[in-house]
């Protein structure tokens, strides 16, 4: 701040004259020799101000805060800085030295390159006072917290520091190849012939150039192995270490450091200290296939974190660790099949296990079906744990989200081939495990359907094993919450009861889809639009099922019928909603009443009632009443609705739907001829399904009457 | 009312004497103003004067004494004449050293010190007959000297220095005596004027915690009374070097500014002399320091270690 | 010439585990301009598989998709052609080409996209044409559970539509190749 005030008033007067007139205008990197004199008297001027100050510290402060301007003086000025970094030593406080440091280091960088010969010497500065405090504790016990404390305090400015060395070499050219050449004679320097303090060595380790540290691992080993005090944890340079060999390495390198490495770690009691490093190592082995070596790794992890409490730290090493795995191997079964695996994962718990879980029914369902028993059967168990860390009571959905929908997936991806009664035994234990999901209670009735048409398929007769099938299915349905897609799921196992010829089954289902229309009404009143839309096309697929259900002995027209009434009963059936619905029963009549049916029932042993009824007038009797008295509630309900252009494009369904279902006669003509003006009065004249509805009756009635 | 002003051409007023002083004279004036002349009066002196302090009670008697002159010239200017309205530029070039003249030596650099001062100053009057008051300024001009041009190229010299508990000739406490310590180093003894007192410094030893290191740099005005010589010692800046109980054997740099208008070149004339000293104090933590924080921090004290050492300044290009 | 892929009655994953991977091979990301989809997805999954063969998604709604967004029709214009779009559980009886012209003539479209039988068809009548892609999946119907994994490529050029049928058959894809023609009467017949 004053550094730039400064900086900026000597820059005026290099650049204006005293009466205010511009003299020449500095370019971004001048020179010393740009600057007239009276600029750089009053530069002089503030060097002097700062000469005079008696105490050290803001005299170094204020020093390297007008640091820049030595350009104004001089055009190289490392030596001042080189200067600064020695008067710093005269900082006999640890902290206010370090920090101190830090400051030059970061005035430094307003200078033109400066190398960073300056701070490499800050580094050994730091590291001789390290040393001192290090020493000390050995004898003065009582200050070792304080010293921690001052150590952790200090660990910044080792940072920034560091950051700052690298950040320069890596910016200009020759610095890259100083890096790389010079790493014996001038990086390596930081560490000195000396035992190195631990701190220093990670923050280096953290900063050194890829290469350079993968060519010198082994001399970094070797200095991890030496330096041992407890300004930092040595465990954690060895695994800094890990993490900057997975970056580049070559093999011969990995063995050694990962060979020694695991030496070192079989000494290690602590599981976290152990799994820490072990996590920065799980990389390389995986990557090397050093296969033994992950065997012994997951051996020490098994060994240490048995029979004991994990905490929340380990947890997290854990499930990076066998994360690593999971993403590494590519089927599921090798990784199940690593000795030490699952008893790691039975020790895990909480949000950790869950994550891991999740990974594990991750990979399982990303590669198709899931076939191997053993398998099914751990997966299975890792979902029931997934399953029992949910929280159902929790009000945000997105959390349960994803488990949820993994255990679905897996169940869906289960494939037990040509057992299908173990398969259903399956659904079975699911249904039983993950009731509270009801995402899944679906996917359990469409596999046990799906299982059923297979048996089907298979052209074999397992008449019990499709009976359980359609049972289960039965018993299912019921728990789940939505009475649509209860309706949906009925009239699917109707369907598949029909395949297999379970016409018990098969009314008891169609009873149950009626049943569900009965009580949509009971559903809350926030229906969308696009559900009523589901729920009448619903209703029109049922209807075109019921072409092929045998009519029951209490006549042809009783399911219909019952429909009606559903209809006439709910209050929020819309007159559009209805009139679909109406032509729906008007076109099934016609369908039934043909003499025969444009399809059947896939088992031959259901017979149509094209065959039951053949040539039974109270039957054919019976629908043409049904359709009589629909037809006439048809026409209401067109009358009803509020909407013109509604009302219009209704009059026109309803009048191809009941052109389509009855033999021109005299009963019809005038319907139709009604409906036909209503649409006119509704619709434009050159509408095109007006214009198309006419010609199509034209054709039909053969007839032009209605055409005005 | 007239005013009268001297502007030299240079903004800092600092000259050698073999340059000319140049300038003008601005004579602002509601009116015209006859006048018989203008004249130049130039005088540089060393005003010697002896009070108090280290001198003792007789020589302060002696009071000031006789100051010495270095130049005296007076020139006129503009010869008698008529100064129109408004203002007014006269512009004037004095030569401040003949050539002819061969003391050299006089010509000593203009510093004001606490006994000794040595100061030039030029001086215009607008001579206005007897009958007017004669209008005047005056103004100080700065000396530096030119010797240097003459002489060989400058080097500057230091002297290694170390100070133990055995170097001390004052008495110290009896811990720092027995545990023992030693500070090396080496330091400026002779030094221009433009750069910074240089050197560095190592505590290689000390068994006893350091609280400060700090650099005194001392002036020494000596005045010949009589048949003797009266000498004031005064501290002119400190500069600390270390703050706390530094790491022991880091080499810390000695990098001190010069004050400049407390320094001048060293003078050895023969009525007077003004000489220079660095004084190295380390100071001890010791809970007695606390009792004497505002005494002169060069007064021997048992919690300090000192070493002084002359510093000859002199006068560079 | 414009490419539109039409399917439907996928039923991933319950009635099974993916496409044929004779199919899969031959849809490809690029090459196709539309899809048409007549739905019955039945997860989110499949939806995204096929936007990433295309983009230009068109899907209708069949009563087992997850996805209630979907509309019950739908309606597009590519090149000359009109089409419309339905999964076809609604139409009584399933399949049946006078409820399906009726459909037509309420969306007013030349080609009418259905599904739901699983059972490939295209028929071509005075009004245009219906067609079917079938299941592309082989999926169980409500009427059979043997099916033929199907769908249809459309090469629509001018007036001309080409309907290739790809037929996955014991193991095998079978194309077959249909050519319809619009007059232009059919287009402007109302005027």
């Amino acid at each position: 701040m004053l550094g730039d005030m400064v900086r900026e008033r000597i820059k005026q007067r290099a650049e204006f004259s005293e009466d205010g007139t511009q003299l020449c205008s500095l370019p971004e990197k001048f020179e010393a020799s740009d600057i007239c004199l009276g600029a750089k008297e009053t530069c002089n001027n503030w060097f002097c101000k700062v000469g005079s100050i008696r105490e050290l510290l803001p005299r170094i402060y204020l020093e390297l805060a007008l640091l820049p301007c030595w350009r104004f003086l001089i055009d190289r000025p490392v030596d001042s800085l080189q200067r600064l970094v020695m008067m710093a030593r005269g900082l006999g406080d640890t902290l206010a030295s370090a920090y101190c440091r830090l400051y030059m280091a970061h005035c430094a960088r307003k200078l033109p390159s400066c190398g960073s010969g300056y701070l490499i010497l800050c580094i050994k500065d730091i590291k001789v006072q390290l040393m001192r405090i290090l020493s000390a504790e050995e004898t003065i016990h009582r200050h070792l917290t304080n010293n921690r404390v001052l150590v952790s305090l200090m660990e910044p400015t080792i940072e920034y520091i560091m950051k700052c060395i690298f950040k320069d070499a890596s910016q200009r050219q020759e610095g890259n190849a100083l890096v790389d050449l010079g790493l014996g004679r001038n990086q390596m320097e930081l560490f000195g012939s000396s035992p190195c303090v631990s701190i220093v060595l990670h923050y280096l380790l953290k900063e050194l150039p890829t290469e350079v540290v993968s060519s010198n691992a082994l001399e970094i080993l070797h200095l991890i192995e030496c330096s041992h005090d407890y300004s930092f944890d040595q465990y954690l340079n060895y695994r800094l270490l890990g993490f900057r060999l997975s970056e580049k390495s070559s093999q011969d390198i990995v063995d050694a450091v990962v060979n020694y490495v695991i030496q070192v770690l079989s000494q290690y009691d602590r599981l976290d200290e152990y799994l820490k490093v072990v996590d920065a190592y799980v990389d390389i082995v995986l990557q090397y296939q050093m296969d033994n070596h992950l065997s012994t790794i997951l051996e020490g992890i098994s060994t240490r974190a048995c029979n004991r409490e994990i905490v929340e730290d380990e947890l997290a090493s854990l499930q990076s660790i066998l994360l690593k795995l999971l993403s590494h191997f590519k089927e599921l079964e090798v990784v199940f099949a690593l000795n030490h695996f699952l008893e790691i994962l039975d020790v895990m718990y909480g949000s950790s296990r869950s994550i891991v879980n999740m990974h594990i029914l991750n990979v399982a369902t990303r590669n198709g079906i899931i076939r191997d028993p053993t398998t099914i059967q751990v997966l299975y168990e890792i979902s029931q744990a997934l399953h029992d860390d949910i929280d159902f009571s929790s009000v945000k959905d997105a959390d349960n989200q994803q488990p949820t929908r993994l255990i679905s997936h897996f169940v869906h991806k289960v494939d037990y081939g040509a057992e299908l009664e173990r398969h259903l035994m399956f659904l079975v234990e699911c249904r039983r495990a993950f009731g509270s999901i009801n995402e899944l209670k679906e996917t359990l009735v469409h596999t046990s359907n799906h299982l059923a048409t297979k048996a089907l398929k298979d052209g074999r007769r397992h008449l019990s094993f499709l009976k359980s099938c359609i049972a289960f299915s039965e018993v299912t349905i019921p728990s789940i919450p939505t009475h649509i897609r209860q309706l949906n799921l009925y009239l699917e196992t109707a369907e598949v009861a029909l395949l297999g010829g379970l016409i018990s089954h098969l009314d008891g289902l169609i009873d149950s889809a009626i049943s569900c229309l009965w009580s949509v009404d009971s559903l809350d009143g926030s229906r969308t639009l696009t559900d009523v839309d589901g729920l009448v096309s619903t209703i029109q697929k049922l209807c075109s099922l019921l072409v092929m259900v045998p009519g029951n002995p209490e006549g042809v027209t009783c399911i219909p019928e019952n429909i009606l009434s559903v209809i006439a009963t709910q209050s929020w059936m819309t007159p559009r909603m209805k009139s679909r619905i109406f032509c729906t029963i008007v076109l099934l009549s016609a369908t039934l009443s043909q003499n025969k049916l444009p399809y059947h029932a896939g088992y031959q042993e259901i017979l149509g009632n094209d065959f039951l009824f053949f040539g039974d007038s109270s039957y054919i009797q019976d629908l043409l009443s049904l359709a009589e008295i629909v037809l006439q509630n048809l026409v209401d309900a067109i009358e009803q609705e509020p909407s013109q252009a509604a009302r219009g494009s209704m009059a026109l369904e309803a009048c191809n739907c009941i052109v389509a279902s009855f033999k021109a006669n005299d009963n019809i003509l005038p319907v139709c001829s009604k409906l036909i003006e209503t649409a006119k009065l509704c619709l434009a004249a050159d509408d095109k399904y007006l214009q198309s509805t006419i010609k199509y009756l034209d054709k039909q009635l053969g007839t032009s009457l209605i055409v005005v | 009312m007239s005013r009268i002003e001297l502007k030299l051409s240079r903004s800092d007023r600092i000259y050698r004497p073999s340059e000319l002083l140049q300038g003008k004279i601005v004579i602002k004036s509601p009116s015209s103003i006859s006048h018989y002349g203008i004249r130049l009066t130039l005088n540089g002196s060393v005003s010697l004067q002896v009070r108090g302090g280290s001198a003792g009670v007789i020589e302060s008697l002696y009071g000031v004494v006789k100051p010495i002159s270095i130049v005296k010239k007076s020139v006129e200017n503009t010869s008698s004449g008529k100064i129109t309205s408004g203002t007014t530029e006269i512009p004037f070039s004095i030569v401040l050293r003949q050539r002819q003249e061969d003391d050299l030596e006089r010509f000593y650099e203009t510093f004001h010190g606490a006994n000794i001062s040595i100061q030039y100053l030029v001086t215009a009057d607008i001579m206005r007959g007897y009958l007017h008051k004669s209008i005047s300024a005056t103004v100080e001009f700065i000396i530096e000297s030119d010797k240097a041009d003459l002489e060989r190229p400058f080097s500057p010299e230091m002297v290694m220095f170390y100070i133990t508990q055995d170097t001390q000739k004052h008495p110290l406490l009896p811990e720092l005596k027995s545990g023992g310590f030693r500070v090396a180093g080496k330091i400026s003894t002779l030094c221009s004027l433009l750069d910074p007192i240089s050197g560095e410094l190592t505590v290689e030893t000390s068994a006893f915690p350091i609280c400060s290191i700090d650099i005194h740099l001392l002036r020494v005005e000596s005045i010949l009374l009589g048949e003797k010589i009266v000498t004031e010692t005064s501290l002119i800046q400190s500069t600390q070097i270390a703050d706390g109980d530094i790491c022991r054997n880091l080499t810390l740099p000695i990098y001190v500014i010069l004050p400049r208008l407390l320094t001048c070149p060293t003078v050895l004339a023969g009525p007077f002399s003004i000489e220079f000293k660095v004084c190295l104090v380390i100071s001890f933590q010791s809970e007695l320091s606390k009792l004497h924080s505002k005494s002169d921090p060069t007064t021997p004290r048992l919690w300090l270690a000192m070493e002084t050492l002359p510093l000859e300044l002199v006068r560079t290009k | 010439m414009v490419l539109v892929l039409a399917l439907g009655d996928l039923h991933i994953p319950h009635r099974a585990a993916d496409l044929p991977a004779k199919f899969k091979s031959m849809l490809v990301p690029g090459k196709i301009q539309h899809i048409i989809c007549t739905g019955n997805l039945s997860i989110k999954e499949v939806h995204d598989y096929l936007r990433i063969l295309c983009p230009d998604l068109h899907i209708t709604r069949g009563e087992y998709d997850e996805e209630i967004r979907y509309p019950e029709t739908k309606t597009l214009t590519i090149g000359q052609f009109k089409l419309g779009v339905c999964h076809g559980h609604q139409v009584i009886p399933w399949g049946d080409l006078d409820s399906l012209t009726m459909l037509q003539r309420q969306l007013d479209v030349d080609i009418l996209v259905t599904g739901h039988t699983h059972q490939f068809t295209a028929y071509k009548h005075e009004g245009g044409v219906v067609i079917n892609p079938g299941s592309a999946t082989g999926a169980y119907s409500s009427i059979t559970y043997d099916v033929n994994p199907s769908f249809v490529l459309m090469d629509i050029d001018g007036l001309r539509v080409v309907v290739y049928v790809y037929e996955l058959i014991d193991g095998d894809v079978k194309v077959d190749k249909i050519d319809f023609k619009k007059t232009a009467a059919t287009t402007h017949s109302a005027h």
